[in-house]
C-alpha cells in the first residue's frame, strides 16, 4: 500500500494559534467548574481562573519565545547545546513520559464519561481501546495533518460550546452570582492550583515549534491561542454558577455536561441536546489526545533516531492503554490527573528556567 | 494480496456485528410519571415506599385507526413496595416484561404523607438526581391524598394524565395563585442549601386535578411542615415578583371588579443595620387592565380610575401582609427568600445571624416588614361600559 505524503511537513504560525487551544480544551473543562466551585464561595472562582490564565498565557509566551529562538531545531538538539546531551536526554524522556500519562488519562477519562452518559453496558476497556486505536491511526499519519485536523475541529468545538451557553441563557439567575469576593485568600490559592492545571497543553511548544517555517510571530500567536481556553473556561464557569448555583455545581461530577443536558430547544422536537454536545466534545478530546501522544512520539524519536516512527507508536500504544486502565475508580483517576497536572506544570517551569538561565550563562547563540 | 484483504474483511465484519447497548424501542418501558407513597405496612424506623410507575402504551396513543384494538388505555400504572426507590424499580422490571426507561420521565408526584416524614423526602429524591437516565427538568408535585391516585385519572383533553398535569401547571401566567413548576434541578439546590422552599400541591377530583396551594418545606430537615393556600401564594408571588400574570379580585362601591395583571415586579430593600430589628421594605408595582366589572359606572374618569387603583393597592397589600403574617406567626419560617437576599447583600451580617434567622432566636419573627403596592390600570379593555341601568 502506498502512503500519501504531504508536500511539506512545515506548519505556519497560524497553526500554532489553533493548536494551543486544541490541545488545552479536553476533558478538563467537563469537571473544572466543580473543582473550582467546591473551594471557592459563590461565583468567586473566576478570579483564580483569570489569574491562573494570565500565568499560563505568560508561560506560553515565554516558552514560545525561547523555543522559536532555535529555528528548525528539535528540543533535543538545542537542549543538548545548552545543558549537555545526557541532561537533555533526561529532560526529553521526562516530557515523553508525562505526555504518555496525559494520553492515558484522557483516554481513561473519556471512556468513563462515555460509559456514564452514552453506553451503559459497553465495558470501558472496549471504549478506551476503540478510542486509542483512532488516536494511534491519527498520530501515525502526517504531523502536518494533525494540525489540519485541529484547524478543522476547533471552530466546531467553539460553536457547540457557545450554543450550550446561549441555550442556557433562559435558566440564568444573576442573583446566584452574588455576593462577590467573599472567599478567604487561602482558598483562592487552592483554586489557583486547580485552575492552572486545567490549562495544561503548552508542552507542544517545546517540540512542535521546530516545524514552524517562520517562527517570528509564534510567541504572539501562542499567547493569543491560549487566551481562547482561558476566556472559554471563565465563561463556562460563570454560566454553571448562574444556572446551578454554587452548591449544585460543586456536587455535580461533570457540570459542563449537565449544562448541555439542561438545554431545551424551544419547539420540543429536539430533546437530547447533550448527545450532539458529546459527539463534538469527543472531537476536542481527540485533538488533545493526539497532540499529547505526538509529543511523546517526537520526543522518543529524537532520542532513538534510527527507529521508525510507526514502531515507536506501536510500542507506546499498549503502554498508554495499560496506564489508562490501571486506576480502579474515579477517585484514583482524578488523583492521577492531579499528580500528572502538577508534575507537568513544575516540569515546564523548571525546564524553562533551567534552559534560559544556563543559555544566558554559557552564552549559547540563537540562530535568529 | 487481494485474497488476504478479502479474508481480513470477512473477519472484521464478524467483529462489527453489534452494539452492547442495543435495545429495541419496543422493548423499552417508557415511564412518563412516577408517584411515591408511604406503603401501608411500614414500621417507624424502617419506612417502606410504594413506587408507582406510569408506563406509556404506544398503541393506545395517537389517532385511532381500524387496526388498533379500540379502547386500549394509553397508559398502565404499576405499583410496588420497596425500602428504596431503586430496589422497587428494579423489582418492577421482573414484573413487567419491558425494563423501565426514564429518559422521558416528566413528573414525580410525592404524597403529603411521605413528605411529612423527616428526611425521608430527601432520601427518596436521591435517585432522581443521581441516575444518568434522569433529566434535571422533571417536575415535582405534592399530592394531598394518595399520590398514585393522581396518575390514575383519565383526562378528556389529553391521552396521558402526566401531559394533562404538565399543561395545567404551565398556566401560571393566567392564575396568580399558581407557583412556577418546580424541577428536580432546582430541588437539588434546595436540598443542598438550607433555605426553606415550596412545592406546588395538587389533588385529584374524579377525572380532574386541582392545584391547591403549596407545601412549605423546611430547608434543614427537608420535610413538609406546613401548607399555604392559593390566596397566600398570590401574596407570595407579589412579594417575590415572580408573578407571571393573573388577576386580583376586589370590590368597589360594593360591586365586584377584576384587575388583570399583565406585568408585575417587586423591589425589596433590606435594612440590616440593627440585626435585632431588621427592616424589610417591599414595593410591588404592577401594570394591567380591568378584566371584568359588575358595576356600571364609567371607567373613563381620572378620579374613578385613581380610586380603583387605590382599592387594588389595598387588596394587594393585604394579600401580601396575610402571607407574611402566616410566615411569621404561624409557621415561624421564612419562605420568601429574605434570608437569601440578606446573604447576597449583607453577607457579613448574614454570617453572624444565619443560625438564628428562622430558628433559635428567630430574628425573622421580629423583623418589620412594610409593603407598598403601586398598581397602574393601563386600559379598561375593549369597552368602557357594557351595561347601563337607568337608576331614575
Amino acid at each position: 500500500m502506498k502512503r500519501f505524503k504531504y508536500a511539506d511537513e512545515r506548519i505556519s504560525e497560524k497553526d500554532i494559534l489553533v493548536a494551543i487551544p486544541s490541545s488545552v480544551i479536553g476533558v478538563g473543562i467537563l469537571s473544572l467548574p466543580r473543582e473550582v466551585a467546591s473551594v471557592t464561595k459563590f461565583a468567586d472562582g473566576w478570579v483564580p481562573l483569570l489569574i491562573g490564565g494570565c500565568i499560563v498565557i505568560f508561560m506560553t509566551w515565554a516558552i514560545a519565545k525561547f523555543a522559536s529562538g532555535f529555528r528548525h531545531q528539535t528540543f533535543l538538539t538545542y537542549a543538548s547545546k545548552i545543558v549537555t546531551k545526557p541532561v537533555a536526554i533526561v529532560l526529553t524522556i521526562l516530557f515523553a513520559a508525562s505526555s504518555i500519562v496525559i494520553t492515558a488519562y484522557q483516554v481513561r477519562k473519556i471512556s468513563n464519561i462515555a460509559q456514564q452518559y452514552l453506553f451503559d453496558q459497553t465495558p470501558i476497556e472496549i471504549v478506551a481501546l476503540t478510542f486509542l486505536l483512532v488516536v494511534v491511526y491519527a498520530v501515525s499519519g502526517s504531523r502536518a495533518g494533525l494540525f489540519r485536523i485541529n484547524i478543522m475541529f476547533l471552530p466546531i468545538i467553539l460553536l457547540i460550546a457557545f450554543s450550550v451557553i446561549i441555550f442556557n441563557l433562559g435558566w440564568f439567575e444573576i442573583k446566584k452570582l452574588m455576593p462577590v469576593f467573599q472567599t478567604p485568600p487561602t482558598d483562592y490559592v487552592k483554586a489557583l492550583n486547580t485552575s492552572t492545571i486545567s490549562y495544561l497543553g503548552f508542552s507542544i511548544l517545546w517540540f512542535h515549534l521546530a516545524l514552524v517555517g517562520q517562527p517570528k510571530k509564534a510567541p504572539k500567536m501562542a499567547a493569543l491561542g491560549m487566551c481562547i481556553p482561558v476566556g472559554l473556561y471563565i465563561i463556562i464557569f460563570l454560566v454553571c454558577i448562574a444556572v446551578f448555583g454554587n452548591a449544585v455545581t460543586s456536587n455535580l461530577l461533570y457540570p459542563t455536561i449537565e449544562l448541555a443536558k439542561v438545554v431545551e430547544i424551544p419547539g420540543g422536537f429536539f430533546e437530547r441536546f447533550e448527545s450532539i454536545f458529546f459527539v463534538i466534545w469527543i472531537m476536542a478530546i481527540f485533538n488533545t489526545t493526539t497532540m499529547a501522544m505526538d509529543i511523546s512520539v517526537i520526543a522518543l524519536n529524537s532520542i532513538f533516531k534510527n527507529t521508525m516512527k510507526l514502531k515507536i507508536i506501536f510500542m507506546l500504544a499498549p503502554v498508554v492503554y495499560l496506564i489508562g486502565m490501571l486506576p480502579q475508580d474515579i477517585v484514583t483517576v482524578d488523583l492521577l490527573g492531579a499528580i500528572m497536572g502538577n508534575t507537568i506544570v513544575i516540569l515546564n517551569i523548571f525546564v524553562l528556567l533551567l534552559l534560559t538561565v544556563i543559555a544566558k550563562i554559557r552564552g549559547v547563540k540563537r540562530n535568529e | 494480496m487481494n485474497k488476504v484483504c478479502l479474508f481480513l474483511l470477512c473477519c472484521m465484519s464478524l467483529l462489527l456485528t453489534g452494539c452492547w447497548d442495543e435495545i429495541n424501542i419496543e422493548e423499552r418501558g417508557f415511564v412518563v410519571g412516577i408517584s411515591l407513597d408511604l406503603a401501608e405496612e411500614h414500621t417507624e424506623d424502617n419506612p417502606m415506599i410504594t413506587v408507582t410507575n406510569q408506563f406509556v402504551i404506544p398503541g393506545g396513543l395517537g389517532a385511532p385507526n381500524e387496526d388498533s384494538s379500540g379502547d386500549q388505555k394509553p397508559f398502565n400504572n404499576l405499583s410496588i413496595d420497596g425500602e428504596s426507590v431503586f430496589e422497587a424499580i428494579r423489582k418492577m422490571s421482573t414484573m413487567k416484561g419491558n425494563a423501565p426507561f426514564f429518559e422521558h420521565l416528566q413528573l414525580i408526584v410525592v404524597s403529603e404523607e411521605l413528605a411529612r416524614e423527616q428526611k425521608l423526602f430527601a432520601r427518596t429524591m436521591d435517585l432522581f438526581l443521581r441516575d444518568q437516565e434522569m433529566r434535571r427538568s422533571v417536575r415535582i408535585l405534592i399530592s394531598e391524598n394518595k399520590a398514585m391516585d393522581i396518575l390514575d385519572i383519565e383526562p378528556d383533553s389529553e391521552p396521558l394524565p402526566v401531559m394533562y398535569i404538565n399543561n395545567a401547571s404551565e398556566n401560571n401566567d393566567k392564575v396568580a395563585g399558581l407557583l412556577e413548576p418546580l424541577r428536580t434541578g432546582d430541588l437539588h439546590e434546595y436540598l443542598l442549601e438550607k433555605n426553606n422552599y415550596l412545592i406546588p400541591r395538587i389533588f385529584a377530583l374524579d377525572n380532574e386535578i386541582q392545584f391547591n396551594g403549596a407545601g412549605v418545606f423546611n430547608g434543614r430537615t427537608n420535610h413538609l411542615v406546613g401548607v399555604i393556600n392559593d390566596e397566600e401564594i398570590v401574596g407570595l408571588n407579589l412579594i417575590t415578583g415572580d408573578l407571571k400574570g393573573g388577576f386580583i379580585k376586589f370590590e368597589i362601591n360594593d360591586q365586584l371588579m377584576i384587575y388583570e395583571i399583565r406585568k408585575a415586579k417587586s423591589n425589596i430593600k433590606i435594612n440590616a443595620d440593627d440585626t435585632n430589628n431588621i427592616h424589610i421594605d417591599i414595593v410591588i408595582s404592577t401594570e394591567g387592565n380591568i378584566g371584568e366589572m359588575y358595576g356600571e359606572r364609567t371607567l373613563l374618569e381620572k378620579d374613578y380610575l385613581e380610586e380603583i387603583e387605590t382599592q387594588i393597592n389595598g387588596k394587594m397589600e393585604s394579600l401580601a401582609y396575610d402571607v407574611i403574617q402566616k410566615g411569621k406567626e404561624e409557621l415561624e419560617m421564612d419562605f420568601f427568600g429574605f434570608g437569601e437576599m440578606l446573604q447576597q447583600r449583607h453577607y457579613k451580617k448574614w454570617e453572624k445571624i444565619k443560625d438564628n434567622w428562622d430558628e433559635g432566636e428567630n430574628i425573622f419573627k421580629n423583623t418589620t416588614v412594610k409593603v407598598k403596592a403601586d398598581a397602574i390600570v393601563r386600559t379598561t379593555g375593549a369597552t368602557d361600559k357594557v351595561k347601563d341601568w337607568e337608576s331614575e
